[in-house]
Order: C-alpha cells, then structure tokens, then sequence
C-alpha cells in the first residue's frame, strides 16, 4: 500500500502540470473557474495522498535513539 | 482612526503571547531556542503554517490575480500543498531525528558533523543569512505599508495619508522583537498558531463580505454567482490561463519555488521543537487544505476585482500602480472601518508569523554557528547563552529596520529570488540525508555552483530585477537547482567517501533510518 501512496504523488504532481484545463470556461457550483476548480481539486486530493503516506509509509526508527545532552 | 485602534489591540495581544511564554519558560537555552522539543501536533501544524505563509498568501496572491488571473492559484498554491509535505516528510522528519539525536539547533551544526567539516559551516552560514535578510526586509516593508494604508486620513490636517510606513515597520519590529525576546521559540510557535488563525479566518470573512457587496444577489450564492459572472462577461481571459502569461516550460519551474522549504533555517528549528516525530502527522496532511482555505477566496477576489464596479466607477483602475494594494481597498471600499481594521489586523499577522521565526533563527544562528563554534560552548552558562541569543536578536532587528529605512529599490522582487537560491541548495540536504557517498568536496562543490549561477542570473535580469527575466524559457531556479545537484553528484563521486564513523553515525541501519513499513 506504502508505493500505491507514492505512486498518488507522483500522480498528482503529473496531473499538476497537464495543461488540457488551462483554457477550460467550465464553471464549477456556478462560480468557481475550470482551471481553479481543477487545482483546488488536486490540492484537496493531495491532503489525501499524503494521509495515505503517513498511513502505510510512516518511516520507522525515528525516536530510538535517546537525545544527547549536547548544544542547547 | 478605528482602524488604528484595532491594530494596536491586536499588538498588545500579540505582547501577551511573548509575555505569557516568557512567565512558564524554563530558563535554559534549549528551551529559547527549541521550546525544549515540547510542541505538538495542532501548534507545529499552525506554526509551520503561518511560517511558510508569508503576507504574500491575502495581498500579494489578490494581486497578482488581479494581474494574470485566477492561473496564479495553479501556479503557487497548488504546487506548495504538493511541494511542501514533501519537504515536511522526507526532510523535516529526519532532520528532527538526527537534531534529536545529536542535539542540534542549527542547519549548519548538522552539516558541520554529517560532511565531518567545521570550515563547510563558516561558507554556508553567510549564504544563508543573506538569503534570509532580503525577505526579512520584504515583511517590515510590506507590514508598514499596509499600516499605511488603512490609516489613510485618519489625521484631519492630512487626509491624504496615513500613519507614516516608518512609524508602522518600528511598531512591527517592536512588538515583533518584544515576544520573540521574551518568549523564544515558545512564545514564537504561539503567536504564530495565534497569527495564522487570525490570518485565516479574517481572510474568509473577508471574502464573504466582499462576495455578498459585489455579488449583490439575493443570497450568498446567487452573489457567488454574479462575481465570477461579471468577470466571463468583461475579463474572461482572467478565469483561464494563456500564453504568454503562462507556458508549460514556464510552470514547471515554478514547480521548484516551494522546494525552497527544505532549506529554510527557520523551517529547520521549527521542525526541531515537534515534541515526537509524530507531531509531523498532522502538518503534512493539513497543510495542504490549510492552503486552500487561504489562497481560493484571495485568488477569486483579485478575479474579481478586474471586473468590480463601484457607483458606476471601476472598483480598481486597471492601471493601479501597486497591486497589492487591491485587497486593502477592496476592504476600504465595500465594507466598514471595523473589517478594514481587522483585516489590516490579519494582513499583519501573515507578516509577523514569519518575521518572528527568521528573527529567532538568525539569533540563534549567529549564537551556535559562530560565537560558540569559536570560542567553545563550555565558557558559557546556559543563561549566558540566553543572553547571547537576545543580544543577536535586538542587533538583527535593529539592523534590518535600518536597511528598510533605506527602501531599498525592487526588494519586493527579490523574494522569488531568495526562494531561487534555498531551492539551489535543496541536493545538498536531500544528498547529505539520503546519499551515503556525497562528500564534503561535493557539498562544497554545490553550493558554490549555486552561488555562482544565482550571482551570473542575477547580474543577468538587472537591478532591480525584471520579473519577466527567464533562463531557458524557465525560471532561473531550474538551472540553478539542475547545476547544483550534477556538481554533487559527479564531484562526489570523484572524491574520497566519508569515513566509517560518519556513515555509521548518520546511517545506522546500513539502509538510513527512513526504511518505512
């Protein structure tokens, strides 16, 4: 599951950059713009990338190692 | 005068942050400097928030809609709720293990150990302090400008002016310098989780009244419907994006603008005061919706605000000089003295939410990467380094307040300049964390192809810089970054590999400790 939440990513920052919306005249709940509504779809999608990442790909051994007593 | 008197009120809360911070802090210096690792998960989420947000997110996002369209969303924002989780997970998190684990405060103390070099510390402390001095200046111009603004004729002898921008940058920076003195990092990490709420729900507010004043319609919805409505009418090509305003090659690298994150000294002790690397969770998924919640309304008002009309009048002249003036007028103009005031009180809090942390992160750099790197940390107390610190902050303060007293030409175009030169060091932290062979000759290598470049593009684009300046049919920031990491990579590898020592210390597991589950 850990690469399916990569694999999103990568998704993302591909369909981030796909220009076929650009010109679009859509209005999206009446008001909202093609081209905006598409972004503001991938920015919501990419919350929901990333708490797939943090789900299965979270990494580990982060906090085994006591801290040192060392510069403040 | 209403206006000045919600500010100032808002100040004075701010105050009590640092004051507040200042009465439970423990005294020691990890505590100024890091808030003793104790911030969890809903005030680093804020925090982070509020320090990557500049005032660039409400006035200069409306502007720049206003300018090139609602693209603008696509262009900075989007990227940024992709770009900056990413730097959130892959080097923030492991960047707070090995702080935790060898007890560093500053970018430069890790680099120092992990390319086993004192000096490498001594080159890149410089180019760091110079990237952060420009978009220091660019907040305390910006925040008095702002003060400025909406205190226009609040004097009856001068109708035309405001409360003079020096007066307002002084207020900035006092009260600015007055939490961060007292309260450190603690009181930092709550003013900002303070700022950033402000900052964000006055922008919503903001929204909704403008929305129902231009709109006019019978409900919120139908006023929804009518602002965008007017803009297919009279400006439809600001509600797509066209060259030459917009190209792919152009986009793209724009992609690397928010990768300047991982670089950000005052990201880096931001990071280091997570309580667990837990902490983390919560941040790198709501960053990105938190992004959302700001910039959409912004960038659909500056949208708006090209077709506005006002008693028969343009809201905004198509030929406004300063377009991020668009927002506060907009405010001025469709609502009363109370939200005006309150959204000056916001545009502020966007301002201080990331001149506090890069106030504390320069105080604590020039403590840790050059006093004590000098003449040792064991002829100071602790107190003593408290002190140190404060000192550095008051001298950093005074200094930047100076150089803005001087207004200096075209500062407001060096900030994609300065994210230009983080995002050009940006291998050398991803090398040094994930590539066990980058070397210190490599490291060095790097940054100075990154310095070199920014310096032969900067020359290049004139002074003050022209926007419209491209490398490539790109950003300059593509060739940099792309330099930078193939002179790491191949001086790197024609050089001798760290030693044992080193790569055990910062490879444990033989794998890096980033192997996930």
């Amino acid at each position: 599951m850990k690469y399916v939440a990569w694999i999103l990513i990568c998704l993302l920052v591909v369909l981030h950059q796909c220009t076929s919306p650009w010109q679009s005249e859509k209005l999206y709940l009446g008001f909202i713009p093609g081209v905006l509504g598409y972004h503001l779809a991938i920015t919501l999608a990419t919350a929901g990338a990333w708490a797939l990442v943090v789900k299965f790909a979270w990494p580990k051994n982060l906090e085994s190692h006591p801290p040192e007593d060392g510069n403040p | 005068m209403t206006q000045l008197a919600i500010i100032i009120g808002y100040l004075v809360l701010l105050l009590a942050c640092g004051l507040l911070a200042n009465r439970i802090s423990r005294g020691t210096a990890r505590d100024y400097m890091l808030a003793s690792h104790s911030i969890g998960p809903v005030l680093l989420l804020l925090s982070l928030f509020g320090t990557t947000m500049t005032a660039f997110a409400l006035v200069g996002s409306t502007g720049k809609s206003f300018q090139l369209g609602v693209g603008v969303y696509a262009l900075m924002a989007s990227s940024s709720g992709i770009i900056h989780s990413l730097c959130f997970f892959l080097v923030g998190i492991k960047l707070w293990s090995l702080g935790r684990q060898h007890g560093y405060t500053t970018q430069t103390q890790y680099f120092r150990d992990r390319l086993e070099s004192r000096a490498f510390g001594f080159l890149l402390f410089p180019i760091l302090v110079a990237l952060v001095i420009p978009y220091l200046l660019i907040g305390i111009l910006g925040g008095g400008a702002v003060i400025e603004g909406v205190t226009l004729g609040i004097f009856p002898d001068t109708p035309d002016e405001g409360l003079p921008a020096w007066i307002g940058s002084l207020m900035i920076c006092s009260v600015v310098l007055a939490y961060v003195f007292l309260g450190g990092m603690r009181g930092t990490a709550w003013a900002n989780a303070f700022q950033t709420t402000v900052f964000m729900v006055l922008g919503v507010i903001a929204f909704l009244v403008i929305a129902r004043q231009l709109g006019g319609g019978q409900g919120l919805w139908d006023s929804l419907k009518a602002a965008t409505g007017a803009v297919q009418q009279s400006h439809p090509e600001k509600l797509v994006m066209a060259p030459p305003v917009f190209t792919s090659p152009y986009f793209l690298s724009f992609l690397l603008i928010p990768l300047s994150a991982a670089m950000f000294p005052h990201l880096f002790q931001h990071w280091l005061t997570a309580r667990s690397a837990a902490s983390f969770k919560l941040p790198i998924i709501a960053h990105p919706i938190f992004i959302t919640i700001v910039w959409v309304p912004c960038v659909l008002v500056g949208a708006w605000a090209t077709s506005a009309v006002f008693h028969g009048e343009p809201l905004i002249p198509a030929d406004i000089k300063n377009v991020n003036t668009v927002l506060p007028i907009m405010v001025a103009k469709l609502s009363g003295p109370i939200l005006s005031g309150l959204l000056a009180a916001g545009i502020l809090a966007a301002v201080m939410s990331s001149l506090d942390s890069q106030f504390l992160c320069l105080g604590t750099m020039f403590t840790n990467d050059i006093v004590l790197e000098i003449k040792g940390r064991e002829h100071y107390s602790d107190r003593q380094v408290v002190m140190l610190a404060r000192y550095f902050i008051v001298a950093i303060v005074a200094v930047t307040y100076l150089l803005s007293l001087l207004k200096p030409p075209g500062i407001f175009d060096l900030g994609l300049w300065c994210f230009s030169g983080f995002t050009g060091l940006v291998p050398l932290v991803f090398a040094a964390l994930y590539w066990k062979r980058t070397t210190l000759a490599g490291a060095t290598a790097s940054v100075l192809a990154a310095a070199a470049s920014w310096i032969y593009f900067f020359c290049q684009a004139g002074y003050p810089p022209s926007p419209k300046y491209r490398a490539f049919g790109m950003l300059p920031v593509a060739t940099i970054f792309l330099l930078s990491a193939i002179v790491l990579v191949v001086v790197s590898l024609l050089t001798r590999p760290p030693s044992k020592e080193t790569l055990a210390r910062f490879f444990p597991t033989g794998k890096g400790q980033q192997d996930s589950g």
